[in-house]
């Protein structure tokens, strides 16, 4: 059930109401009804993963609470039982087939012909999100910053909420356990924030991401046949492609939690007006990038001690975000370049500079900020080369191409109406960047009838402007 | 709460206004809203007309769906240019599964969907030359969703047709109140292109041009490829599945190979066959120099047919059966007397044909063809 179906406008409004009559006054009956559904919403793709999801959710509720009553020596014991079990899971669905396929080329290499074991593994929907939401919980209370819940269904809520179940974002116990705890009482300004948020995260995914894709994949899959200025086209559509979907469903997930009382942490802060490769990383994937940063970078050290040691935190975190988006060498480069990139401003001391707004209080921004953003997006688009591309090897041609005299040929694939729509979006963007969302209205004072105008410019568009159906990018992760 | 529910029911309104009309159109032609399962499962009592105008993806599932019901002894198999094919022409229960492939990995493909017992014993593979050329061929696998997914019948898909619908209103590409009927009243029609030109394809799974072969009679300057003007153009462009090549894909004779030897262990006995293109648009893809690899795909084709005892003919132009550019459709689709002189060569040649279908039988039904087009009434 995407959520951009019809199955799940159904299967929402239906929860929906439901929600806020039958179980309006009663809050165990609340988080009842939010598991069950969460669960049917889960088993929708494939109702034997569901068990898989329990049996996690149940490891950490236990292991939760063990860690919480044990003494020091048993604490420890119940924590590495928790992450050895939780990263069994995800290593065996998720890594399983790669590290048997490598084994096997490395024998080859060295001339030994082994018989390789490679199993038809599907890989369950969202098991790399709420493995991380499960471990995020016991390592809290491994450090005491939380204690655990003795209430079973408010924990299962916390993991398995249906929003953010299959692509995040990822939550955090001290974030969103407490919002569980309490009965949400139905806002309105609130709710209609939520469906704004929604439909701008549709128009992302629908009309950006999709329509993007259909270039992107034309140009990526024949990308022998293409020049050099195509194929530069081909990953900045690649670029849009991914943050229209990622960043499409989570203003969906975040819209859909608000409609319910609840609030997610943010996600994406308009990443692409970032100034340098730092302030990307503090607006994209947020979530992703907390976690790492809390419950990996943090613990190794950080950026505590010597110079080295901290380039060595940083590689080893992007490293590992890279291998967390999937087991394929591609990946792993992408997050080698990203811990590149970041290199120069983590020496020089400048990876703090831009923690304020790009452009605060002025409409366009300076020489020097379209000088920064430009080449910060553009250090992004060589790293997404990578992350799309289907080997390190056609990534490397499809980059050896991109830096030829064709580059400054005419494009073969220029889509100019789509163009337009996507410098209209990036503007609309750039315009509201300093709200949530950029149909955040609150305080603008626009009269309704602008709005409406608005919502109905954007469904016509949704309607009118629909790329073909794409599966969300992340959901694969 | 009430507020939230009477602002969305206010700001809905419009919408619902505009989009009610369309989803009228394609409810009541049975384009959408409708499940086409009913259908094939009354094939034997009912005769239909199933031809989608917004929905074509749809017609490879009804392919399926109808071999998945019931074995037919003999299946064609292709894309549109083994449509022709009917039932008439044999003595053995047939059914034409034209449209549900589009290049040559999909034959196996589409096999391999059907139940094991409902697998055909003759199986007419419609091979086009274009299926063997790289710069056109798309190779990548096909989920079996692609065949066993039946879609127009999903509230969501006839809400996203309706604006193609609106389009081709708003276009003129279509006007609702010209309608061409040629059927008679007995056949249900279903979809907007049976309802309204007439065409679609009938429980056998053989096409129907109504409307085409109307005007072709009253020689219609309006066909789009009268006097095959939009081939010739697609010759000249190197497009639309008349791209130019040289070689003729090895990747494409390996998947070929990999088909043949499945049929083998299957027991289904292959019989091969370029369809043929007009003469003229033959002659002028000769002399263009640019589609080499036509002229050496039946070499090609030939010892990995023979490998398996299969048979394999060629009509690289409708003259190599008999036919004439009269009896064409456009510039590389032969009409229903084309394949029957189709038929008529294979079985003098003593294909295995011959045992489900009567050389006389089909000599006769060609002198007493209704017209230069079509040989059997509906």
């Amino acid at each position: 059930m995407q959520f951009n179906s019809i199955d799940f406008a159904i299967f929402f409004v239906t929860f929906f109401i439901l929600y806020w009559t039958v179980t309006r006054n009663n809050l165990k009956a609340q988080n009842v009804l939010l598991l069950v559904s969460s669960y049917i919403f889960y088993a929708w793709w494939d109702y034997r993963f569901l068990f898989l999801l329990i049996f996690s959710t149940v490891l950490d509720y236990i292991t939760g609470l063990k860690i919480y009553n044990s003494n020091s020596k048993f604490r420890k014991l119940w924590l590495l039982i928790s992450v050895v079990t939780n990263l069994g899971f995800l290593g065996f669905f998720k890594y399983y087939n790669f590290f048997i396929e490598s084994f096997a080329a490395v024998l080859n290499s060295v001339g030994f012909q082994p018989n390789i074991w490679t199993l038809n593994i599907i890989l369950p929907v969202g098991i790399s999100f709420y493995t991380f939401h499960g471990l995020s919980y016991v390592f809290d209370i491994y450090n005491r910053k939380i204690e655990p819940t003795r209430n079973f269904i408010d924990y299962a809520v916390f993991v398995g909420f249906f929003p953010l179940l299959v692509a995040g974002p990822i939550e955090r116990a001290t974030h969103l356990l407490p919002q569980v705890k309490v009965k949400r009482v139905f806002k309105y300004a609130k709710a209609i924030d939520g469906l704004r948020q929604i439909l701008w995260g549709l128009f992302k995914k629908i009309v950006i991401a999709d329509n993007c894709a259909t270039y992107a994949n034309t140009i990526f899959n024949n990308h022998e046949a293409y020049n050099g200025a195509t194929l530069l086209l081909g990953a900045v559509f690649f670029a849009f492609q991914i943050y229209g979907d990622f960043s499409g469903y989570s203003d969906i997930a975040l819209g859909a939690a608000r409609l319910l009382g609840f609030d997610l942490i943010r996600n994406f802060a308009f990443p692409y007006f970032s100034r340098d490769i730092a302030e990307f990383w503090r607006r994209w994937h947020i979530s992703l990038t907390s976690w790492f940063r809390d419950y990996l970078y943090v613990p190794l050290g950080g950026s505590k001690g010597k110079i080295t040691k901290t380039i060595r935190n940083i590689f080893i975190i992007f490293l590992i975000s890279g291998f967390w988006h999937g087991a394929n060498w591609t990946f792993l480069v992408w997050g080698f370049l990203n811990a590149l990139y970041f290199m120069p401003l983590l020496i020089l001391g400048k990876n703090r500079e831009n923690l304020n707004l790009v452009a605060e209080g002025r409409l366009l921004p300076s020489g020097k900020e379209v000088l920064q953003i430009v080449s910060t997006f553009l250090l992004t688009v060589i790293a997404w080369i990578f992350f799309r591309a289907d080997n390190v090897g056609i990534a490397y041609q499809y980059l050896l191409e991109i830096f030829s005299s064709s580059l400054f040929s005419v494009p073969q694939i220029l889509p100019k109406k789509f163009i337009a729509i996507l410098f209209l979006f990036y503007s609309v963007e750039w315009i509201q960047r300093d709200k949530q969302h950029p149909l955040e209205f609150e305080n603008l004072r626009i009269p309704r009838f602008v709005r409406w105008a608005i919502y109905y410019i954007i469904i016509g568009m949704l309607y009118f402007y629909s790329g073909d159906p794409q599966v969300f990018i992340y959901f694969q992760f | 709460m009430k507020k939230l529910i009477l602002k969305t029911f206010y700001f809905a309104l419009p919408l619902i206004f505009l989009l009610t009309p369309a989803c009228y159109v394609l409810f009541s032609s049975k384009e959408n809203f409708y499940n086409i399962d009913k259908a094939i499962r009354n094939f034997e009592n009912q005769k239909y007309l199933i031809g989608y105008l917004y929905n074509e993806s749809n017609f490879r599932y009804i392919k399926y769906k109808t071999l998945s019901e019931k074995k037919a002894t003999v299946v064609a198999l292709g894309n549109s240019r083994v449509l022709p094919f009917r039932k008439e022409m044999f003595e053995a229960e047939f059914y034409n599964a034209g449209f549900a492939v589009e290049n040559v990995q999909d034959f196996q493909a589409f096999l391999s969907c059907l139940p094991e017992k409902n697998l055909p014993d003759y199986l007419i593979l419609g091979l086009d030359p274009w299926m063997f050329n790289d710069a056109w061929n798309d190779l990548t696998p096909k989920p079996k969703s692609r065949w066993t997914k039946n879609m127009p019948f999903k509230p969501g898909e006839g809400i996203k047709k309706a604006k193609d619908l609106y389009r081709d209103l708003i276009n003129g590409q279509m006007r609702l109140s010209k309608q061409t009927k040629t059927y008679s009243n007995s056949i249900e029609a279903i979809g907007l292109n049976a309802v309204i030109h007439s065409t679609g394809f009938r429980n056998d799974g053989s096409g129907y041009y109504g409307e085409l072969v109307q005007k072709l009679i009253q020689k219609d300057t309006s066909i789009s490829d009268y006097n095959y003007r939009e081939i010739f153009s697609r010759i000249r462009n190197g497009n639309h599945r008349f791209q130019y090549g040289v070689q003729v894909s090895e990747k494409a004779l390996l998947i070929l190979d990999q088909l043949l030897l499945f049929c083998k262990s299957k027991g289904i006995h292959v019989i091969g066959f370029n369809p043929p293109y007009a003469d003229a648009v033959y002659a002028r893809m000769k002399d263009s120099g640019k589609y080499e690899y036509v002229e050496k795909l039946y070499p090609a084709l030939k010892p990995i047919f023979g490998r398996y005892d299969f048979e394999i003919y060629t009509y690289a132009t409708v003259s190599a059966c008999g036919s004439n550019d009269l009896e064409t459709t456009d510039g590389f689709h032969g009409g229903e007397i084309t394949y029957l002189r189709i038929i008529i060569d294979m079985l003098k040649n003593k294909s295995l044909l011959n045992k489900i279908s009567n050389l006389e039988k089909r000599e006769k039904d060609l002198s007493v063809a209704v017209n230069n087009y079509v040989v059997y009434p509906y």
